[in-house]
């Protein structure tokens, strides 16, 4: 592993991938602290300029802009009252606190070394974890495959929204859209209506630009910019005075990073619900209980530690299972898709240095964040003033031409519009964008294992082996336990005992 | 509703039309790949039956649903959001965290009428980038050595939407300039695209 983890090193640090590096750094922290844009979008909307570099400077590249959003939003969050992401929603309550108290800058410190710890503990789990999970990679075969992907969907559907009829939805959407092109049994063309556009299928490109960058670039366009640093403040606090809470608090640096790292573990959840639990956590263990919401150093260093942890966690199942973790993972899936590496299983089965250069890009750009962040400090914020009803034309004309110029097919183009108009509606009337680009991304997956497992077990090859028999009912779990608790929790609450208390 | 007054009944939502545009726009989509596959030779069509068919059967009871608005969308919120304050957070169960992360994600997306036409604004703009560039490529000769129009409708474009959200002219002519001149060089002179 650690020669693995060299070699890795090494290829990121040969010309001009560190370029990329931190360029992609400074993009992330720019798109994390502009409201509306999200590392996501980001990720998606960079993906055709990455066609000009190798598929380790891609990989690290869009890694380094989706890692960098997170401590962009923290900025903001913390001087501005304003999440740049949801993750960093939790930071608000006692970063802004803090600022109002002249402790900006121990604050904006204590979430940078608390989200580099974070992401350290959580990479070092993942890396942990990862034998285990290829041990069990390696036990897979045919159905294992095509139950783990329908577990992946399920999960999913079940979890990255708050209706799973909706969730399974946009995921049987997805798989049709995926279906779409030669058939993988004999090679005929199916679904493409007599269109050559067609025949090779839905390239990834444009739906994830649409239904990611499209609805953001929506979203950026209508923001309100009425943001303003909070004035008339007068920092009297220190970078050194935010690292030494960081390791004065490490006992709750290691939990929260256990705790985001598990989260992150669950496809669907996301580093939202990591830094929200965290917090809770801090807060309900503190010794200085009285002091949550009035500017607790803890209730910085929790939320932002648990958010970046999350990202190892996620980065497992996405790796290991080509499940992923939130939407960052599922935009970083597809961009390891469009560079021909084949995420999943088989990624595991074969040569690693690319996990190792995951790795690696997730947390180099972040010391290069990191370090951006307490240089500028208060001055990031100028970055707000840029007016997102500018950018977001400009960025759409980059974008479309961008997509255009990919392939020189005009149809590209109008899928793109199409996904935009699909990513903005299911945003708007509750439906999972994510599990709609799982159940793309995973399509192929599932039809050549189904068929896979039909020749060479049989339809009882799906039941008949313990690994299979173990996911089927882990999807039967993931999709009854919530009914059954929620019937559980009824029952109980109109229980003889609840009615004479109320 | 007032909780005193068991006879009062609760308006019904009326019926969004967006909403229910997009559940007839999944199910128009799934349910032709769904018809074209039974004329697929069976080891072709079985997988995208085995998805499709429950999933036009789901999209049509999400139609029904929201025609006759019933369902948990059209359930009043209940009158209790966590709100993020350190008292309520060190009594909150995992549960409740989770919801309040959930309720955070939400707020993000909710709109007021402004930011709604903007964003339809965008969207018109958008569209109509894309349609005029291909409509332009298909019955226009090209102009400047280009294949296509999508770079010089571009540059209309930019100019129109900049004053639409009332940038001044010399900013909008600017930007637009430069954006274009920039994209220029970018594609067509260093990565030679047949733009």
């Amino acid at each position: 592993m650690i020669e693995g983890l060299l070699a890795a090193l090494a290829e990121l640090m040969t010309w001009p991938t560190p370029l990329y590096l931190v360029v992609g750094a400074i993009i992330g922290l720019i798109v994390g602290v502009l409201p509306g844009l999200g590392g996501a979008g980001a990720m998606a909307l960079l993906i055709p300029f990455t066609f000009v570099m190798e598929p380790a400077q891609a990989i690290a590249f869009l890694m380094a802009v989706g890692i960098s959003s997170g401590m962009g939003g923290q900025v903001t969050s913390i001087l501005l009252s304003v999440p740049g992401d949801p993750p960093n929603a939790a930071t608000v309550v006692d970063g802004y606190k803090m600022t109002r108290k002249g402790r900006a800058t121990e604050a904006l410190s204590a979430a940078t070394f608390g989200s580099l710890f974070g992401a350290v503990i959580g990479l070092v789990l993942m890396l942990a974890v990862l034998p285990f999970a290829r041990e069990l990679v390696l036990a897979f075969s045919y159905p294992e495959f095509f139950l783990i992907a329908l577990l992946g969907l399920v999960m999913i559907s079940r979890l990255a929204g708050k209706s799973v009829h909706k969730g399974l939805i946009s995921a049987a959407f997805g798989l049709m859209i995926a279906f779409i092109g030669l058939d993988p049994v004999s090679g005929n063309q199916r679904f493409t209506f007599g269109t050559l556009y067609l025949w090779d299928g839905i390239d990834i490109v444009p739906p994830l630009i649409g239904l990611f960058a499209g609805a953001e670039m929506i979203a950026l366009f209508a923001a309100r910019s009425n943001m303003s640093l909070a004035e008339h403040i007068t920092d009297r606090s220190r970078v050194v005075d935010g690292f030494f809470a960081t390791i004065r608090n490490w006992f709750l640096v290691i939990r929260t990073s256990v705790l985001g790292f598990a989260v992150g573990l669950v496809p669907g959840i996301g580093g939202t619900v990591a830094s929200f639990l965290a917090y809770g956590h801090a807060a309900r263990t503190s010794r200085n209980k009285a002091e949550f919401g009035k500017g607790a150093v803890e209730g910085v260093i929790a939320p932002e530690t648990a958010n970046d942890a999350d990202k190892g966690g996620a980065l497992l199942p996405t790796l290991a299972f080509g499940i992923p973790g939130g939407v960052l993972m599922a935009v970083l899936l597809s961009g390891l898709l469009v560079h021909g590496v084949p995420a999943g299983p088989n990624l595991l089965r074969g040569d690693l240095h690319i996990v190792y250069v995951l790795v690696l890009a997730a947390l180099i750009p972040r010391l290069i964040a990191g370090a951006l962040v307490l240089l500028l400090g208060a001055k990031a914020t100028v970055i707000t003033k840029i007016r997102g009803d500018i950018i977001a034309p400009v960025i759409a004309v980059v974008t479309l031409l961008s997509v255009y110029a990919l392939r020189n097919e005009i149809l590209d183009v109008f899928l793109v519009l199409v996904f935009c108009y699909v990513g903005y509606a299911m945003e708007r009337y509750g439906f999972s964008r994510v599990t709609l680009l799982i159940g793309l991304v995973l399509g192929g997956l599932v039809e050549q294992s189904f068929h896979q497992t039909m020749t060479a077990f049989g339809a009882l090859g799906f039941v008949t082996r313990p690994l299979s028999v173990v996911l089927i009912a882990a999807i039967i779990g993931t999709l009854l336990l919530p009914l059954i608790t929620g019937a559980m929790r009824s029952r109980k609450a109109r229980s003889p005992h609840m009615e004479e208390v109320r | 509703m007032n909780a005193a007054d068991p006879n009062a009944t609760r308006p019904r939502p009326r019926i969004e039309p967006g909403r229910v545009g997009f559940d007839l726009f999944l199910l128009v989509i799934v349910g032709t790949l769904v018809l074209t596959a039974f004329s697929l030779r069976p080891a072709a069509a079985l997988v995208p039956l085995i998805i499709g068919v429950p999933a036009a059967l789901a999209l049509i009871v999400r139609l029904v649903l929201d025609v006759f608005r019933v369902g948990r969308d059209y359930r009043p919120e209940p009158a209790e959001e966590l709100d993020l304050d350190a008292d309520d957070v060190a009594h909150a169960s995992v549960a409740e965290l989770t919801r309040a992360a959930r309720a955070e994600i939400e707020e993000e997306n909710k709109l007021d009428p402004t930011e709604s036409g903007k964003q339809r604004l965008f969207i018109l703009w958008g569209v109509g980038y894309v349609v005029l560039s291909a409509l332009m490529t298909l019955f226009v000769p090209p102009v400047l050595g280009l294949r296509t129009w999508f770079l010089p409708v571009a540059f209309a474009a930019m100019v129109v939407i900049l004053r639409l959200i009332r940038i001044a002219w010399w900013k909008t002519l600017a930007i637009s300039a430069g954006l274009i001149a920039v994209m220029y060089l970018l594609l067509v002179v260093f990565l030679q695209v047949r733009l």
